[in-house]
């Protein structure tokens, strides 16, 4: 079956082109005695969208950059044959047979009764051909010297060339030091990848949203620089007392030098802090009881002090998610005029 | 124009409750649109379609008035974006999770509702990277006990996956430095035990198979609950020993777990600073809701560099 769609519908006309693809009908598939196929569920793995967003922000460490790239043809760059092979010896090869639409049909075939064909091609629409094309490129990037992360599918690290690798179906971002970006695209096109040209981060569009490199938001900066700062200025980590007697013959009187350390060490009193533009900052609450001492609390290294916070934005980089075009569809089309419709809303 | 997208049940009548609404026909379709935004790009409008995301079977004439707000809301501000900034070398940044809940919000069910926002954090860095709207299960007693709710799905869904990840990315480029001495694992001396009880130990002894934290990078929670605080603290939740029951949530896990893991910090935060108040309630003033959009880094555009 053939479907034709407009790609980057939601972003402007120069932006639109039109997009064909044949599909299998996965949803119509018979075995030979014309009762439907099953297929036992396969599926594929989830690519998260945290982490996408926390390579974007890998790519703009320092000496880091990332870039994007789509497999050409994705699910097409393996045959069903060679499919099977990575599904292990225990799945033997099914060869499946498809009827092709008139107007594909070659003109030999026009003497032909209901022709067939074997479908040699891993078809987009096929049950398990997600699953295979995952199969496949995971197995590539294997042998490219990328690693699986534990618990984030999708993900992979290449720990020697410090790069990070995001795969989301036909689409690779690839995140982390400057100068082995290049040579790594190289690599998994020769491992057996067919790839676009990679692109930039600025101005890329993955998932549907775009996102652009932009002039540092001064106010903004000194807004999170203050919060943080503040917020992250004695930072305690609670952990209950190795000891618990000690903590109670503390509390009880018994042991005074223990009682004055474990005073000592306190620092709980929570802190309301203010807003930037309140000049007064708030005193904390002096209703509240002070924390028992079977508790333990210890400073940590002294996080963000004032002192590490720039006051230059040059070293700085920007960049802001966009999605202006979706947002102009959700109103344009349906929302704003159904709920116009609603008189009860007038 | 509207100051805010939402609104909240108190600001709905009864009726506006009960009575069927007229655009339950395309409502999936109009709200899962804006949920895809939402997600990817627009935490402003999140927990409004979260609230009628549960909604498009049973419609209702206050989910139109929900819809007609939201899509004013998108109307006016179609060109916001979600802004980021990093300029600080890995070792200085550190992930900052946002975690607050309503109080019975929804008041057909009395149910509150969790909310999480999960940034990179540092001196010079603000990028937000995952957030969480989640309608809790069961009735909470207590603001307390819908906060520790929160904190543990909070925790758990976003917090832990993105403290793993972080902290290996932290191990890549070069950042060995642990910020307190790293806890070593008990060794499996089974050849020369030196009492039984270390012998009985070491019997079925099964090597962790992840590795184990290096405490190079730090999570901190940020919550506005004294209360919880103090739980966590003190490692005692005797108020709410109904929870494992009603919630299905076991907080001697979830209390344990922040109290053991060495990267996990809790920092006290007002509830004017409190980021993740935006998505658990609908209820603000203008200048509130601004305030709030301002410190979650969602607002008009920032204009784009050249290539």
């Amino acid at each position: 079956m053939d479907l034709c769609s407009i790609k980057h519908a939601e972003l402007g006309e120069e932006w639109r082109n039109y997009k064909g693809r044949v599909v299998f009908r996965g949803d119509y598939i018979t075995d030979e005695h014309g009762m439907f196929a099953v297929f036992t569920e396969q599926g594929a793995s989830a690519s998260h969208i945290e982490a996408a967003n926390i390579l974007d922000a890998v790519a703009r460490l320092p000496g880091n950059d990332g870039e994007d790239a789509d497999a050409v043809g994705a699910y097409t760059q393996l045959t069903m044959r060679e499919a099977y092979k990575l599904l292990g010896t225990h799945t033997p090869y099914i060869e499946t047979f498809v009827t092709l639409p008139k107007d594909r049909q070659p003109p030999s075939w026009s003497n032909i009764v209901d022709p067939v064909c074997i479908m040699d091609g891993n078809l987009y629409g096929h049950p398990i051909a997600g699953l295979l094309w995952e199969i496949h490129s995971h197995a590539l990037v294997k042998k490219a010297g990328f690693s699986p992360i534990p618990s984030w599918e999708c993900l992979f690290v290449h720990r020697e060339k410090q790069l990070f690798l995001s795969i989301y179906v036909d689409d690779f971002k690839l995140a982390g030091k400057k100068e082995n970006i290049k040579p790594m695209w190289k690599t998994l096109t020769e491992t057996g990848i067919e790839l676009d040209p990679p692109v930039s981060l600025h101005g890329d569009v993955y998932l549907g949203r775009a996102q652009y490199n932009c002039e540092n938001d001064s106010a903004q900066t000194e807004l999170h620089q203050t919060l943080v700062t503040r917020l992250t200025t004695s930072i305690v980590k609670t952990t209950p007392t190795t000891n618990n007697i000690e903590a109670t013959m503390s509390k009880m009187g018994n042991n005074p030098q223990s009682s004055t350390l474990l005073e000592d060490n306190i620092d709980q009193t929570p802190q309301i802090p203010t807003l930037p533009k309140d000049p007064k900052p708030k005193s904390p609450p002096k209703s509240k009881p002070k924390p028992k001492s079977n508790s333990k609390t210890h400073q940590s290294k002294p996080l963000p002090p004032t002192a590490m916070t720039s006051t230059t934005y040059d070293h700085i980089k920007s960049w802001q998610y966009t999605m202006k075009g979706h947002a102009q569809q959700s109103v344009e089309n349906k929302t704003y005029q159904y709920s116009k419709w609603s008189p009860h809303l007038v | 124009m509207v100051s805010t997208p939402c609104l909240d049940d108190h600001q709905l009548t009864t009726e506006d409750i009960e009575h069927p609404g007229k655009v339950a026909i395309p409502a999936a379709r109009i709200v899962l649109k804006s949920r895809y935004l939402a997600r990817l790009a627009r935490p402003d409008i999140y927990w409004t379609v979260n609230s009628l995301a549960r909604e498009v079977t049973k419609w209702t004439v206050a989910c139109d008035k929900r819809l007609y707000r939201l899509s004013c809301w998108i109307h006016f501000h179609q060109d916001w974006t979600l802004k980021c900034f990093l300029g600080d070398n890995i070792q200085d940044t550190f992930l900052s999770m946002f975690c607050d809940a309503s109080f019975a919000g929804d008041l057909k069910g009395s149910k509150s509702t969790s909310g999480g926002y999960l940034c990179i954090t540092g001196p010079n860095t603000f990028a937000p990277i995952a957030r969480m709207v989640k309608k809790q299960g069961a009735v909470s007693h207590s603001s307390s006990e819908a906060e520790i709710i929160a904190l543990d799905s909070a925790v758990r869904l976003e917090g832990l996956p993105c403290l793993l990840l972080w902290e290996l990315i932290n191990d890549v480029f070069g950042n060995h430095t642990p910020h307190t001495p790293v806890k070593q694992p008990s060794t499996n001396s089974t050849a020369h035990p030196r009492d039984l009880y270390t012998f009985l130990s070491n019997v079925d002894y099964v090597p962790c198979t992840l590795p184990l934290s290096q405490n190079i990078t730090k999570l901190i929670i940020f919550e506005d609950n004294e209360a919880v605080i103090q739980m966590c603290i003190k490692g005692r939740t005797p108020q709410f020993r109904h929870v494992p029951r009603t919630h299905r949530v076991d907080l001697d896990w979830h209390v344990e777990c922040i109290q053991e893991d060495d990267s996990i910090f809790m920092k006290y935060v007002g509830s004017k600073e409190q980021i993740a108040d935006f998505l658990t309630k609908g209820i603000f003033t203008a200048d509130q809701w601004k305030t709030l959009c301002q410190l979650a880094a969602v607002g008009p555009p920032s204009k784009n560099l050249e290539c």
